[in-house]
């Protein structure tokens, strides 16, 4: 952290402030990418504006003068797109992303301890350029009114078609009380910014209200309405207030709805005039505290180590609970029909509930949306599609997706680089792309799901595929594999040569990829949080990346099996299938024992030999073998007894025992007995180890 | 190491006081610093963790956190001996880590002038001098004191393994 303040308590400040702008900056990068594909939106718009604004101002209190600077240069702008001076193209979209990168940059530094000025003159330069081509930039925010305001309430009223006769707007409505409030408390001709929002967001307000009820449809006053409604609307744009724009009328695209029994003339004012009273009085509010997005979305920010601790605790608080429930049935057997006892069951069996709720809670608490981890991508395909010059196009889905918010850390790298890939790699430029009779567009598509226990993310291109023949064949070039061995390749471990070191497709080394470097990292990345990558491709069509996720790392499902004395549990996630034994269908290849099921033949491992269990007794017993898989190895695991499957809290076994191979961790049942958990990956190189030694 | 030397040690320490708590393993009396204990067990089920030396006897549940145990017959290079009643887990922490070590039995806490301590002759009991700190010289018997951090943290030592095979 920062040394910036020696009080702690601006020291405080100023971390609140690092948090909060960093999530603005974050927003900012996201409207920005969305305003480029949306064009003209109001609402963006404002969004964007209110960002810079909020950043601008918590910047100048805390006096970092470098970034109030240029974002005012940025909020200029911003107030020119709003008042429709100027309308959204490249180059703006580009000096406003340059913005965000000086911002982005400047509190970076600031992070680090450092507030120094950044040379950014050339964006405000090109800023103040694109300025200067609205023609009526001599018209500046601060000299946009007087505003007269009573004028707008009366016009507006009474332009109101015939059945609206009483007032629409009452006294104490939010709408007058803006009006009202701002008059008494500015100066006559200055409204200040967040005024500005409010009357704004009111007048948006009446549009809407405006259309809709020129949308409520019925017969006869039908064309009168939709006639009176382009007249409102002029008024307000050109006579009276020009930041009040809106897009195009609606009329024309909304389709009219055919009129609903329901809607008997009788009942038209009623509902016309109830409607726009308590949405108006609504939405100043909500607008003003859009502002701060995301400081205000009913979140608080908690010391991650809290939330852990709090697991550990309710971790404890279930092994308590169980020994109450022994203990209470232990009683109940001895004291017979006695109310105390009962009363002692039932508060039992409440505590019982309310513990496990209190467990998934605190599980939950660590569960964030996975669009934390969408928010760079847009960015990055953007700026990659241009300096390839290729046109990509990104779509996100699934961004609900809730996974652990450890997994979403390390997954942050992948990602960036497996979207890297696919636009370096995948999508062609837009030439080959109409060569083959595709889209000029390529799209990226981001997709993530829940399915079952896990998370799976897949990221697919409709880009130029890969052709696992040349894969093997490069493979063989660079001497990481055998011709003897590529010929024995399938399809799918073709594909998985991409993740070796040392491997790249690429012909040219671009400024992204093609150093080789990258996709085994992604790979061990992924796998170091326990998950699975694999890559389906079709030549021409296009590729997709799946990576298969835990929910968790710190819950999963085991399936608590034992040998000997021992209870070991296997994460489920590699959990094929399990069989019975039987003898008739183990073979020994190569004096190793394999067992055949259906077509595979796999490696059998006693695990009794690789966990060297004392007793080594396994002539008759061990009647089942677990098939488990880790990535396209699948290998048998001979057990003695299957005693079923459990939700398990993976507890690391501290620094002193470190990382033992062949064991993920362990974790403590419900009768308090802790069991170790089987690590599959490590185990079965380790058996792959001791057949060589042997 | 001369007379002179020590005495002069002696006299520089000679007021202070050190609060040990002592246990039994074999015939021998070990201290070890009262700072160090957080709190002394009986006997728990202790599971085997695969893969880890000899004297890691594995770990136990302590109250929801999973602690490893370490057998101090084994780590010392002593014959095992059958668990009894008497057996106690001996709950330390050493530099943020929360290790548990057995011994055969904890017999008390003991106050003693760091005056009656003498650095360690080179081998006791067949334990390698370098885990102990000193010899305690209490009026009826010897207590050695334990350098716990060496003991409990540091990386097996290859003479360490030879006096494993050795039982």
């Amino acid at each position: 952290m920062s040394t910036l303040f020696d009080d702690p308590e601006m020291q405080e400040i100023f971390e609140g402030y690092l948090v909060e702008t960093t999530e603005l900056i974050d927003a900012i990068s996201i409207d920005l990418m969305e305003l480029e594909s949306s064009g003209e939106d109001l609402e963006l718009l404002n969004r964007i504006f209110r960002s810079f604004h909020t950043i601008k101002g918590t910047s100048a209190f805390m006096a970092f003068d470098n970034i109030v600077g240029i974002t005012h240069h940025a909020e200029d702008l911003l107030n020119k797109l709003r008042k429709q001076e100027l309308f959204v193209n490249q180059s703006i979209i580009d000096v406003l992303l340059e913005v965000h990168d000086w911002i982005e940059t400047l509190v970076n530094n600031l992070q680090q301890g450092i507030n120094e000025k950044v040379d950014y003159q050339s964006t405000i330069d090109q800023i103040e350029l694109i300025r200067k081509q609205d023609p009526s930039s001599e018209i500046s925010p601060e000299t946009d009114s007087p505003v007269p305001t009573s004028e707008v309430n009366e016009d507006i009223t009474t332009s109101l078609p015939d059945p609206f006769e009483e007032p629409v707007y009452g006294e104490d409505s939010a709408y007058n009380k803006i009006l009202t409030d701002t008059e008494l408390t500015t100066k006559p001709g200055y409204f200040s910014d967040d005024e500005l929002d409010l009357i704004q967001s009111a007048f948006e307000e009446l549009n809407k209200n405006f259309n809709a009820s020129t949308n409520l449809d019925f017969p006869g006053t039908k064309t009168d309405v939709a006639e009176d409604k382009p007249a409102n609307e002029i008024t307000i744009e050109d006579d009276i207030f020009p930041l009040a724009s809106t897009p195009e009328p609606e009329i024309e695209i909304i389709p009219v709805p055919e009129p609903e029994p329901v809607l008997i003339e009788s009942s038209i004012p009623e509902q016309v005039v109830a409607k726009p009273v308590p949405t108006a009085a609504a939405k100043p509010q909500q607008s003003t505290q859009a502002g701060h997005p995301k400081t205000s979305n009913e979140t608080i920010r908690v010391d991650v180590e809290r939330v852990e601790s709090l697991l550990d605790l309710s971790g404890e608080l279930v092994l308590g609970r169980n020994r109450l429930a022994q203990l209470t049935e232990a009683l109940d057997y001895e004291l017979g029909t006695n109310t105390r006892v009962r009363e002692l069951i039932e508060t039992t069996a409440q505590i019982d509930f309310i513990t496990s709720e209190i467990q998934s809670a605190v599980m939950k608490m660590r569960m964030v949306p996975i669009s934390k981890l969408y928010q760079k991508s847009p960015r990055i395909v953007r700026d990659l599609s241009k300096e390839f010059g290729k046109k990509i196009n990104i779509i996100l889905s699934g961004e609900e997706t809730e996974i652990d918010r450890g997994i979403i850390e390390e997954l942050n790298d992948p990602l960036v680089h497996m979207i890297r890939n696919s636009c370096d790699h995948g999508i062609e430029s837009p030439e080959e792309r109409m060569k083959v009779g595709k889209t000029a567009e390529g799209t990226i598509h981001l997709d993530a799901d829940q399915e079952g226990n896990n998370i799976v993310l897949r990221i697919s291109d409709d880009g130029k595929g890969m052709d696992p023949e040349k894969l093997k064949l490069k493979a063989v070039e660079k001497g990481i594999i055998t011709e003897e061995q590529a010929s024995q390749m399938t399809r799918r471990d073709a594909f998985q040569l991409v993740f070796l070191p040392g491997f790249s497709t690429a012909v040219k080394v671009s400024n992204v990829s093609g150093r080789g470097v990258g996709m085994d990292v992604v790979r061990t990345n992924i796998q170091k949080i326990k998950g699975i990558i694999e890559i389906d491709s079709e030549l021409g069509k296009g590729t997709t990346f799946t990576i298969k996720l835990p929910l968790t790392l710190a819950i999963i499902q085991g399936l608590l099996i034992k040998i000997g004395v021992e209870i070991y549990a296997i994460p489920l996630s590699s959990v094929i299938e399990i069989v019975s034994i039987n003898t008739q269908h183990v073979y020994k290849v190569n004096q190793r024992e394999v067992i055949r099921i259906r077509e595979d033949v796999m490696p059998l491992v006693r695990l009794d030999k690789v966990l060297k269990h004392k007793i080594i007794d396994h002539s008759a017993t061990s009647p089942y073998v677990v098939i488990v898989a880790i990535g396209t190895k699948k290998v048998g695991f001979v057990v003695d007894e299957l005693l079923g499957q459990q939700e398990i809290v993976i507890k690391s076994l501290g620094e002193y025992l470190g990382n033992i191979p062949g064991i993920a961790g362990s974790t403590i049942l419900g009768d308090g007995s802790v069991i170790m958990i089987i690590d599959v990956g490590e185990l079965i190189d380790l058996e792959t180890t001791r057949r060589q030694t042997d | 190491m001369s007379i002179d030397k020590i005495k002069t040690s002696e006299n520089l320490v000679s007021d202070e006081l050190l609060q040990l708590v002592s246990f039994n393993i074999g015939d021998e009396e070990f201290g070890v610093d009262i700072l160090k204990v957080q709190e002394i067990n009986r006997m728990v089920q202790v599971t085997r963790v695969p893969n880890t030396p000899d004297y890691v006897l594995g770990v136990i549940n302590l109250r929801g956190k999973v602690i490893p145990i370490i057998d101090m017959r084994n780590r010392l290079g002593m014959a095992t001996k059958e668990f009894d009643k008497d057996t106690r887990i001996v709950i330390v922490e050493i530099e943020l880590k929360v290790i548990g070590f057995v011994v055969d039995a904890v017999s008390e806490v003991i106050r003693i002038n760091k005056s009656i301590t003498e650095p360690p002759p080179p081998m006791v009991a067949g334990i390698d001098s370098e885990y102990i700190t000193a010899i305690g010289k209490l009026e009826d018997r010897l207590l050695i004191l334990l350098d716990l951090r060496k003991i409990l943290t540091e990386e097996d030592h290859k003479s360490l393994g030879d006096l494993d095979n050795t039982d």
